[in-house]
């Protein structure tokens, strides 16, 4: 069941930016307007403005840029977004010791603080922009209050599935 | 305020919500339902002299829905059922989470049509809501009933899961429907209930109900429908009741006065019951502040550890009251553990991450904190457990309903319906293929 809310076909070219090639964005932010998914937001690595390495700090400092971002456009998590971020860390495996991963996650924000309308049609019309994306190149994640968005809990569940502990 | 960006073409649909205690109908886009209909109808059985019946029907000033010529009668809404009848009995027309009666069913909603919501049936699509293990021939009848019989103009069947994960903001989710005849858990992933994963017990709020009514029974409190008295006096607390009786009742049948009973017992629970946050601790127990309840013969009693020990049994079935048959009964946290362990190994992470609550049950105080704290021990522990709730008592009860509301005002939503044209052309099998 969908909510039948259209994807503007900005959002798959925004994604192809971050997902091949280049590589020229960091993160996107979509939100849904006039009945649309639309990008609200694309930010490069230069935007940044970032001095570390990415893999050292397991993006720790770009991904707290783009949760202050979010924070800030939802008006202190009280509105709902969609957004991809390049995750890039390191961890260790069993056989191959330390690798440099490189992950594209999902986030589908709605927090317990936004309108039930909001929570409800973004809820609803996941499913369209997920398939405009492309499932198979992102893994999804859902938000509902500020811990969730916290960059530690995004690397244990990363770790998780990638790593050996 | 979102209603003008996303509801720009108001199509004015209208949103049912059925369940075993109740009937929520009320126009979408709305934030609650206009109506909230008991699910028993009382059902008159027919007096042989025609004209007794008329006269009996007037003195109720209800004319709308008496039918003469012998015929059974049907009183439907909480101000039409409770008042005592002859040959009257109640009927419920859901059976399992599913509609069993489909003649009581077809009244109802005739009813929600006529005296709630005051509108056509022709003039306005219809979004229904449905179990997750409703069945096709049930779908297809309820598709079927509402075009033929009713001539909507739209139709869509949403599973009440779905819609109450969607309105919680999640498209993933374990949910736990705690209702007043069973409790059930739906495995929710993708905006898909999962089907194959569905775990159900008949524990819920009639159970507690029960439990109640066996604990007055035990403690030799009389329990007194409101429908017997005339008057009472105020007494001291745990003094015998002054009351007077109410003088020329009609016989009333047995389901009668049970359904009045019970009532009773549903406001005692809601107002007295909680449950412990950890495995019930008896020192805790001891300690815990007695409440009062006043019944209405003007009888008023302290009650202390029941209110702990009685919904206790929803965690620990050997709280169950003696006669109860155990066979087959799973508590509220091992039917959500064995729910998740039927789903994919994939998403279980997910799942117990998202466990959420929903049923008017769960609203016996810390329900949400002891599901937490039991499902604990039944899942891995590497997983992050967290147990959600919606925040108001509206929102949970009505969560389904609100997310249907919200859906069918979306002006997107509109090609999604059923038309009518289309069911003429393709016939009743459509909701298959449209309502997934």
């Amino acid at each position: 069941m969908s909510s039948g809310v259209m994807v503007d076909p900005d959002v798959q070219t925004s994604f192809q930016k971050l997902s091949e090639g280049r590589k020229e964005y960091r993160y996107i932010i979509f939100k849904i307007e006039d009945n649309k998914v639309i990008v609200e937001s694309a930010v490069t690595q230069d935007q940044l403005e970032l001095t570390g390495d990415d893999y050292d700090d397991s993006s720790k400092a770009a991904f707290e840029k783009f949760a202050a971002d979010i924070k800030s456009r939802t008006n202190g998590l009280t509105d709902c977004r969609y957004a991809v971020f390049d995750f890039k860390f390191t961890c260790s495996r069993v056989g191959a010791g330390t690798s440099k991963m490189d992950k594209i996650i999902f986030l589908q924000i709605c927090p317990d603080g936004a309108s039930i309308k909001k929570k409800m049609v973004y809820a609803s019309s996941a499913a369209a922009i997920k398939a405009s994306l492309g499932t198979g190149k992102i893994l999804q994640f859902q938000v509902s209050d500020e811990p969730e968005m916290s960059h530690k809990e995004f690397l244990n569940k990363l770790g998780e599935k990638y790593g050996d502990h | 305020m979102s209603g003008a960006v996303y509801g720009g073409d108001e199509v004015s649909g209208l949103v049912f919500d059925a369940g075993s205690q109740s009937f929520r109908v009320g126009f979408a886009g709305e934030e609650y339902p206009k109506g909230d209909i008991p699910s028993y109808i009382a059902v008159q059985e027919p007096l042989p002299d025609e004209v007794i019946e008329k006269d009996e029907a007037m003195e109720e000033g209800d004319t709308s829905k008496v039918q003469t010529k012998r015929e059974k009668n049907f009183f439907i809404g909480t101000t039409k059922i409770i008042v005592p009848r002859a040959r009257t009995t109640m009927e419920n027309f859901m059976k399992e989470g599913l509609i069993e009666d489909w003649d009581l069913f077809e009244k109802i909603v005739e009813h929600s049509y006529e005296n709630i919501l005051y509108s056509n049936p022709a003039e306005h699509p219809v979004l229904f809501s449905e179990s997750a293990w409703n069945d096709r021939a049930r779908r297809e009848k309820l598709t079927e009933l509402m075009f033929e019989k009713f001539q909507v103009p739209a139709y869509y069947l949403s599973k009440n899961v779905v819609l109450s994960c969607f309105a919680q903001g999640r498209t993933h989710g374990l949910m736990v429907d705690s209702g007043a005849s069973q409790t059930s858990v739906v495995p929710v992933f993708d905006g898909y209930a999962i089907t194959h994963a569905v775990v159900k017990c008949p524990l819920g709020g009639d159970v507690i109900a029960d439990q109640l009514e066996h604990m007055l029974e035990q403690q030799k409190v009389d329990l007194v429908p409101t429908y017997k008295i005339a008057g009472k006096e105020e007494v001291n607390e745990g003094d015998p009741p002054k009351w007077t009786a109410k003088k020329n009742l009609p016989e009333v049948t047995p389901s009668y006065d049970k359904f009045m009973k019970k009532m009773i017992l549903e406001d005692m629970a809601a107002s007295m019951l909680q449950l412990c946050d950890t495995n019930i601790d008896m020192e805790y127990v001891d300690k815990l502040p007695s409440t009062p309840y006043s019944f209405p013969n003007g009888f008023t009693e302290e009650f202390g550890a029941e209110r702990i020990k009685l919904p206790e049994c929803l965690f620990d079935l050997s709280y169950l009251k003696a006669d109860m048959k155990r066979e087959g009964l799973m508590t509220v946290a091992q039917m959500a553990a064995t729910s998740a362990n039927l789903a994919d190994i994939d998403i279980r992470p997910t799942l117990f991450s998202n466990v959420t609550v929903t049923g008017g049950n769960s609203l016996i105080l810390g329900f949400t904190e002891r599901l937490n704290y039991a499902l604990a021990t039944k899942c891995p522990p590497t997983i992050k457990l967290r147990v959600f709730a919606a925040p108001t008592q509206a929102e949970r009860k009505y969560g389904a309903w609100i997310g249907g509301s919200i859906l069918g005002s979306l002006g997107t939503f509109q090609q999604m319906w059923i038309s009518k044209a289309e069911y003429d052309e393709i016939g009743k099998t459509i909701v298959d293929k449209k309502c997934p």
